[in-house]
């Protein structure tokens, strides 16, 4: 499994360093406006990771399911929940490791308690861990067992929810929307979510449902039908 | 002996379709050439044998272990060619090698070279790169590398150009023809295999109609033109019958059988040919249609 991680990483190298490039910048936002003990609004520079890690989700769906690698690795002699898993680690893995440099840069920069922004940071990877499931465990359902149902009336499906998932994501996260007053209402209830995301009940609940769904995607990528494409 | 798969009771069943139940095994060493036409479920068989499928019910061993996807042993035993030939894309054909040579413990990088060699596969070019009969070397490479005891070998030659079908044909039984493995080799195109197989199966419609032997069929199968002038005779192991006034032709299952009948009928002008296995092929499956 390991090896297959390893060679997934490798071998989308090249789109890992551009959405690492896109954290890099709220990374080095963040760093510049804490040495300039500036007090901007932070989630703008973890939206930004959370935005360039729903494009990774989404591009990397893409790319798997146009190189058929569900075939391909089904094929290779490796107990077929751990390729279930790896299939998940991919994000994760990348998702960890802009949550590290986030905290590092903030710990080491900021003047004050970042209680509140680690639980958000908590809650948003749980949100992370479920999107990433999500869509592998909609791709298997949908696609692998129920073969009545139309193939193109599930494409046009599929997009539908991830875009609105997304579009929810980044309006809940999302900071620049300017303040007009017919959006208002988005304003409030973005600060009412940030609010409940930066609870530690919504850290355990999110983190939970992300470890939930990942697990759920694995069975279920286990009892497929089919692995073809 | 153990062996190199069995099938009990497999069915697979699709909306207008239902392969099986299907029972049979192979004996290792055994080529069974598994013949049918397009759509016939061979590469549900494959797929099935696998695991990239899901039978609905019934058994499958490889060399008596389950093909069971959380205990993936049994998959070390076996090299794959299919019907898709699926690599990373961006990765030459070296790479995608090293990448498949760290999940076999037998795998071995100088007979990849040498198979890369003899099938003058270009290792430096990547995947999406190359052409259809060199993915399909490649397919054949990744297949043979770790040395399987059982190939599957799914219409490896389909889409090639003939020139290209033929090369790649030369250089794979080249390779098997040292008899050491076990393979069952589906096609439609029967010159891929008549030379390589000790057996044929006959698949139609999701069911085996025939299993023979190779010599079997071409020792009993023959065309066999005499005159008779007796009518509403029914021929033994008489497949086909063509009739012009007292001239017949017969092709017969069973050559013996039917010379047998005829002499005792006083049939004159007798005369038997014998047949290819294309032939005797095409009159199997016309049979069940």
């Amino acid at each position: 499994m390991w090896h297959l991680l390893k060679t997934e990483l490798s071998y989308h190298k090249v789109e890992i360093m551009v959405f690492t490039s896109l954290g890099l910048v709220g990374l080095i936002a963040n760093i510049v406006t804490g040495w300039q003990n500036i007090d901007v609004d932070l989630p703008g520079v973890r939206s930004l990771m959370a935005v360039g890690i729903m494009v990774a989700c989404f591009v990397r769906l893409i790319s798997y399911t146009k190189e058929k690698k569900d075939r391909y690795h089904t094929s290779l002699p490796l107990p077929v929940r751990r390729i279930g898993l790896s299939r998940l680690l991919y994000i994760i893995s990348i998702w960890i490791c802009f949550v590290i440099l986030f905290w590092i840069s903030s710990s080491a920069i900021r003047p004050y308690p970042l209680d509140k922004i680690i639980l958000e940071t908590l809650t948003m990877s749980g949100f992370i861990l479920m999107a990433n499931a999500t869509l592998f465990i909609y791709r298997d359902l949908f696609r692998f067992s129920f073969g009545s149902i139309r193939k193109s009336g599930f494409r046009i499906f599929n997009v539908v929810m991830i875009l609105l998932g997304y579009i929810l994501f980044y309006i809940i996260f999302a900071v620049g929307i300017p303040y007009f007053s017919f959006l208002r209402r988005i304003n409030l209830f973005k600060e009412n979510f940030h609010n409940v995301a930066s609870s530690p009940y919504a850290v355990i609940v999110f983190n939970l449902l992300g470890i939930g769904l990942t697990i759920m995607s694995v069975i279920l990528f286990a009892r497929r039908k089919s692995y073809l494409e | 002996m153990t062996k190199a798969f069995r099938l009990k009771d497999v069915v697979k069943t699709y909306p207008e379709f239902q392969l099986g139940p299907l029972n049979f095994e192979l004996e290792p060493g055994t080529v069974l050439g598994y013949i049918g036409p397009n759509g016939s479920g061979k590469t549900t068989t494959m797929h099935c044998l696998t695991g990239l499928v899901k039978a609905d019910r019934g058994e499958m061993e490889i060399f008596g272990r389950r093909n069971n996807l959380h205990k993936p042993e049994w998959k070390l035993d076996i090299g794959y060619v299919g019907d898709v030939h699926v690599f990373y894309e961006r990765w030459t054909a070296e790479k995608n090698l090293k990448f498949l040579s760290k999940f076999y413990p037998n795998w071995s990088d100088e007979r990849v070279l040498e198979l890369a060699k003899r099938f003058q596969l270009p290792l430096n070019k990547r995947a999406k790169d190359l052409s259809s009969g060199n993915r399909v070397k490649l397919s054949l490479v990744s297949a043979l590398a770790h040395s399987p005891k059982l190939l599957l070998l799914d219409e490896p030659t389909s889409g090639l150009d003939p020139v290209v079908r033929a090369e790649a044909l030369d250089t794979l039984f080249e390779v098997l023809e040292d008899g050491e493995r076990a393979i069952f080799y589906s096609t439609h195109i029967l010159s891929d295999i008549s030379r390589l197989a000790d057996e044929l199966a006959f698949l139609h419609n999701g069911k085996i109609i025939q299993r023979s032997a190779k010599d079997d069929l071409t020792d009993q199968w023959r065309k066999i033109s005499f005159k008779l002038s007796k009518e509403n005779v029914v021929f033994e192991a008489a497949v086909n019958l063509t009739k012009e006034g007292n001239d017949h032709q017969i092709i017969s299952s069973n050559f013996k059988a039917t010379l047998k009948q005829l002499r005792g009928l006083g049939a004159e002008n007798i005369q038997e040919s014998r047949m290819t296995i294309d032939e005797i092929t095409v009159q199997i499956l016309k049979g069940v249609e």
